[in-house]
């Protein structure tokens, strides 16, 4: 190839690679409900590397511009309709670290307030009007997602846990009907939160159990342990209980000392894998998760088969 | 070659990694660091400090124990444990200590969409490089 067909070559997909970062697209974002939105909105934010202008529409009337890069949200530019942005809240412009706590908790009304609003809602990716210098940082998805974790969805707790319909079964009908006004007049004023986080629990600890099951035919030694390091299950050789046992104490200990430095970087789900080099070793892996922890002691050989029965398992999903 | 330099050269390999860290457990201090710009410095910080802590935790140490003494090993000096693999909810961590300084641990930090086996074995294949340029 001469070096004028390299240069005319070269040009072209320069002029391709510049077509795209101009072009817009949208797409839409399959959420049904308030957490799924928001988690879909995080996601995006998440996802977007190159400096990116978002807007998501929901329905017809309320859209949230922002400027996105590098996983951050830089800027944002518009919210509608009006109503979401509260009486003393400004549009977040730039990040302000004397006033984060102000800024933390004005996106997480916007981005809950919007997330509650109905309609289909899909996301618009175009290219940003302002470049960023990099002492902008803007705020992280995880930034973003840990100041609206616990965020209650109104009327969107799932249903009550088995022992609390049995309950409700035994309670004589009359009586429910007198007392259902004055419930519903307490649920609308506060979300029913205590079922909610109860339910969260009662899942992550069932598929805490769950990798419990999965494990036990790979490991040689397994134990289910709650925060304080009692063994609620184990499963294993039983020469070698005693010793496991014993060490149920510290690893509980240690975990909650690691979980307690990390857990703003690493969330409170973890799985961490322990490995000699060698083949014919042993690995041990610790599970934790709501509070529960499962711990695995399997042939080295056997790490592609645990990571597996992980992800199918593990609420938050191990491996992608 | 300088530990930064072949932090950076070493992240070129592993896929989706967003971070290296090379840190002194003796210490807890980070030695070399190089991340990319969206992945906080400051992240990698917090964990080097607590990665000694569980590395060489009592339960650590008292699991290693255990293992060396099912194998008839007591009198092995060395660490059972080598490598460290932790999958959060958006990461993957990989500690692995180095061969030549046992006390120290190479840290690559990647997304979890990487595939993870790739990750090991890459990470494995840049211990060596970094460590010789302690």
């Amino acid at each position: 190839m001469s070096l004028n067909d390299s240069i005319v070559e070269l040009l072209k997909r320069v002029r391709g690679t510049s077509a795209k970062a101009e072009t817009t697209s949208t797409r839409e974002l399959k959420a049904g409900s308030g957490p799924l939105r928001l988690a879909a909105i995080l996601n995006e934010i998440e996802e977007t590397v190159l400096p990116r202008k978002l807007t998501f529409r929901l329905g017809d009337d309320a859209h949230i511009v922002m400027d996105v890069a590098n996983g951050r949200l830089m800027r944002m530019l518009e919210v509608k309709p009006d109503s979401v942005v509260g009486p003393n809240q400004e549009i977040f412009s730039a990040r302000d670290d004397k006033k984060k706590a102000e800024q933390v908790t004005a996106f997480r009304a916007f981005l809950t307030t919007f997330a509650q609003m109905n309609g289909p809602m899909e996301v618009t990716s175009g290219p940003p009007k302002t470049e960023y210098s990099a002492a902008e940082v803007g705020y992280t998805a995880p930034e973003l997602r840990k100041a609206c974790q616990d965020f209650e969805f109104p009327g969107d707790a799932p249903e009550p846990a088995e022992p609390d319909k049995k309950a409700a079964a035994k309670t004589p009908a009359k009586k429910s009907a007198t007392k259902k006004p004055a419930a519903k007049k307490a649920s609308a004023k506060k979300p029913a939160t205590k079922p909610r986080k109860a339910a969260t629990a009662a899942q992550a600890s069932a598929s805490i159990a769950a990798f419990f099951d999965a494990c036990e035919p790979l490991s040689e030694n397994i134990f289910l342990m709650s925060g304080k390091g009692k063994v609620d299950r184990h499963s294993g050789g039983t020469s070698a209980q005693k010793d496991w046992q014993s060490a149920a104490g510290d690893v509980a200990s240690d975990l909650a000392q690691w979980i307690k430095a990390t857990s703003n970087a690493l969330g409170p789900s973890q799985l961490i894998v322990l490995k000699s080099p060698r083949l014919d070793n042993q690995s041990v892996c610790f599970a934790t998760e709501a509070n529960h922890t499962v711990v695995a002691v399997f042939n080295n050989a056997d790490l592609a088969r645990v990571l597996s029965a992980a992800s199918n398992t593990l609420n938050w999903g191990v491996v992608r | 070659m300088s530990l930064d330099k072949a932090l950076q050269e070493a992240m070129t390999g592993i896929p989706e990694c967003l971070a290296s860290g090379y840190v002194d457990m003796q210490s807890g201090m980070v030695l070399g660091v190089h991340t990319v710009d969206s992945h906080p410095q400051e992240v990698l910080d917090t964990l080097a400090a607590a990665t000694a802590d569980l590395f060489q935790g009592a339960s650590v140490v008292h699991i290693e124990n255990m293992f060396k003494k099912f194998r008839g090993t007591e009198k092995d000096e060395s660490h059972y444990f080598h490598e460290m693999f932790i999958f959060s909810e958006n990461l993957l961590h990989v500690f692995m200590r180095t061969k030549k300084y046992p006390d120290h641990v190479v840290c690559f930090v990647c997304r979890k969409n990487a595939n993870p086996g790739m990750v090991l074995t890459k990470s494995r294949m840049a211990l060596d490089p970094v460590s010789a340029a302690v």
